[in-house]
């Protein structure tokens, strides 16, 4: 689990465009996505439960009730037929604030987000991140949790909370849990993967990330 | 505990607790021709995918060339791979063009494309007189692992360095895990052996391993030393005939399954054949046996055998006959003990154990393949017997310097004895584990029936 994204319940909410009510009430209702707990009881959605969960959400969008979306989704597992892909909107050119203090990670991020299509903005204390968000307002922030001597889990909570930007959390150590609960909509174990990189940053920015701003 | 991935050799994943350390800097270290250059393609090639590419990049020690040439003659060569999921590179030019610096941007620029799980940097010691001053090779170093360890991938640094090297070069510090491929000395012979030096976040199997390197890669034969392990296991309760007559009329309650005896004496007095009654009786009985013999080839050892009426031939019987000339111990025991898994014997004579002692590198190896052989065979019930030839005709001078002798269950000593027209044969049971015997120096005889008791003459 460590080694894969994990995703709160917000960002959910917020990429799929659905309430996190809704979701824990389809969550005891039909057990069927189910996410793991983290040791603070955080719920710690797989990027698998994702596609599930988006599968339900186009499903109930197009008039399915929700539990004959249920009953789809689990055919589906049972029958071993792949989830439709998901259907992210092309949101490149949106600007990506990095706040990474290793300028190796840092140039390989980079690089790897430019060429998924997205902006990016490189930070690397937590002074520089706040001043490059005052100025240009990101619509993501990718930020290394030992930025200025592990000051990162203070910026996420910053950033979410005051500054509204959403946070995809990473960190050499398994700390998703604290990230979470700092307001991070998602962690991920570094060194960072490129196709795991590019897909939650996708999911992070998809068809919710522009209501997420509204919602507040 | 750091996440592992297969060497491409389930052996010496197990020397190192689990395989080579994921995403982890990987030095391997050795003379060339000791297989360097096999084994880091072995690992390139068993763990190659679409998802995970491997990267192979050669400098100036070997033209990338030869070493597709010949790396093309190995079973796992997969050439439909090259250019698929295993891109070979040559850094060759760049180092030669544009020093060290060319190689980190040239680098950069290769995992930028390929993305890769997995590189190896063959060879990695032939970049050092690039350095432009003393300090630029550990600003490179500074500079290439920092750069490998900001991706996912891990690094197989491949180089001619001795042993002494592991204290002095910088990039030993770096590693996370070293892996020496060397030679062990013992007389005139000489065995391939390999020995991991460091895993950093992890266990490994200490010591040195023998190796082959055939057309198959690299086959290692981990270092036989099972510790003491306490863990219970179930020895069967009942006691049965050993099958040598002579033995059951000392052993006063019988003989216990999974035993272990050693039978020591001088030449010709009766050591195998004592060892052939043993396993012929499990034969007779239905039961699987097995023969692991240095000293005699089939033909010679059916000719013994028919004398008694037995033949090689029962279907319940294997042979395993090798050469003690230029015998690999490791691989001669991981050997007997697959053979023994497969045919599921319940009796295995081995003969001899002198052969063994003298194929071993040293002493105190000796005495860890023969622990680590009767532990693993009690375990699984197999009865061992073991012939061991003494020099001494008449008497015996240090029967205690065999490491079996404290091993084994049981310790039957064979002699001469008188001085009259015809030397007798005595047999003494000097040891017994758990049961009870006769004490005492007894006659005993061959005839067509096998070994026998002399009785006792009248007072």
């Amino acid at each position: 689990m460590e080694n894969q994204p994990v995703y709160s319940i917000g960002a959910l909410a917020r990429m799929l465009d659905i309430p996190a009510a809704t979701l824990r009430t389809w969550e005891d209702r039909y057990a069927i996505v189910v996410p793991e707990r983290s040791p603070a009881g955080h719920r710690l959605y797989s990027r698998l439960q994702v596609e599930q969960l988006r599968f339900v959400g186009d499903r109930v969008s197009t008039g399915l009730s929700p539990s004959d979306a249920y009953r789809l989704l689990q055919l589906r597992l049972v029958s071993g037929v792949p989830l439709d892909g998901a259907q992210v909107p092309d949101r490149s050119g949106s600007l990506i604030l990095l706040v990474e203090r290793d300028p190796y990670a840092a140039d390989f991020s980079e690089y790897f987000l430019r060429q998924a299509g997205y902006d990016v903005a490189v930070a690397t204390t937590v002074e520089q991140a706040i001043a490059e968000t005052m100025r240009n307002t990101p619509d993501l922030a990718v930020v290394d949790l030992l930025i200025s001597g592990g000051r990162g889990l203070r910026l996420c909570a910053r950033l979410r909370e005051q500054l509204d930007i959403a946070v995809l959390a990473i960190s050499t150590f398994a700390i998703g849990d604290d990230a979470l609960a700092a307001g991070a909509a998602a962690f991920l174990l570094k060194p960072l993967k490129p196709p795991a990189l590019i897909s939650v940053v996708q999911d992070l920015l998809g068809r919710g990330a522009l209501l997420a701003k509204s919602d507040q | 505990m750091t996440e592992r991935m297969t060497s491409g050799s389930g052996p010496l994943d197990l020397v190192l607790g689990g395989g080579m350390p994921r995403d982890a800097i990987i030095l391997l270290v050795g003379a060339p021709g000791s297989g360097k250059t096999i084994l880091a393609q072995q690992w390139v090639f068993a763990n190659a995918s679409p998802e995970r590419p491997a990267l192979y990049l050669s400098t100036v020690s070997e033209p990338l060339e030869k070493i597709l040439r010949y790396g093309q003659t190995l079973s796992f060569f997969d050439a439909r791979s090259v250019g698929r999921t295993v891109w070979y590179e040559d850094l060759g030019v760049t180092l030669r063009d544009h020093a060290l610096k060319g190689v980190l941007e040239r680098l950069r620029d290769l995992i930028r494309e390929r993305q890769p799980s997995i590189i190896v940097i063959d060879s990695f010691r032939a970049m050092h007189p690039y350095a432009d001053r003393s300090s630029g090779f550990r600003r490179f170093l500074h500079d290439l692992a920092g750069m490998l360890s900001a991706f996912p991938v891990t690094s197989l640094w491949v180089g001619e360095y001795e042993e002494e090297d592991i204290l002095r070069a910088p990039e030993f510090a770096v590693a996370d895990a070293i892996i020496a491929l060397g030679t062990v000395h013992s007389g005139q012979r000489s065995f391939r052996a390999l020995q991991v030096h460091k895993v950093r976040g992890g266990g490994f199997r200490p010591g040195k391993h023998a190796y082959r390197l055939s057309a198959d890669g690299m086959m290692v034969y981990p270092r036989l030393a099972d510790a003491g392990d306490s863990s219970d296991y179930v020895l069967r309760s009942e006691r049965v005939p050993s099958g040598i007559q002579a033995l059951d009329d000392l052993l006063e309650d019988g003989y216990w399954p999974g035993a272990s005896t050693l039978v020591a004496g001088p030449t010709g007095i009766g050591k195998t054949l004592m060892g052939l009654h043993f396993v012929f009786h499990a034969v007779q009985q239905g039961e699987r046996a097995l023969i692991a013999t240095m000293q005699e080839d089939p033909s010679q050892l059916e000719r013994t055998v028919s004398r008694f009426g037995w033949t090689l031939e029962a279907e319940n019987l294997t042979l395993m006959y090798r050469s003690p000339v230029d015998l690999h111990v490791d691989e001669w025991v991981y050997e007997l003990l697959a053979a023994i898994e497969a045919t599921g014997a319940s009796r295995v004579l081995l003969d001899s154990l002198g052969d063994l002692q003298a194929a071993a590198p040293d002493e105190t190896r000796f005495r860890e393949y023969v622990y680590s052989l009767l532990h693993r065979s009690s375990r699984r019930g197999t009865s061992m017997m073991m012939t061991y030839e003494l020099p001494d005709l008449f008497g015996v001078s240090r029967l205690t310097d065999i490491a079996a002798s404290h091993l084994a269950d049981n310790v039957v000593l064979l002699q001469y004895a008188g001085f009259t027209d015809v030397m007798s044969r005595t047999l003494t049971v000097l040891k017994t584990r758990a049961t009870d015997h006769e004490a005492g120096v007894r006659e005993f005889q061959i005839t067509l029936d096998g070994i026998t008791l002399v009785p006792p003459a009248a007072e």
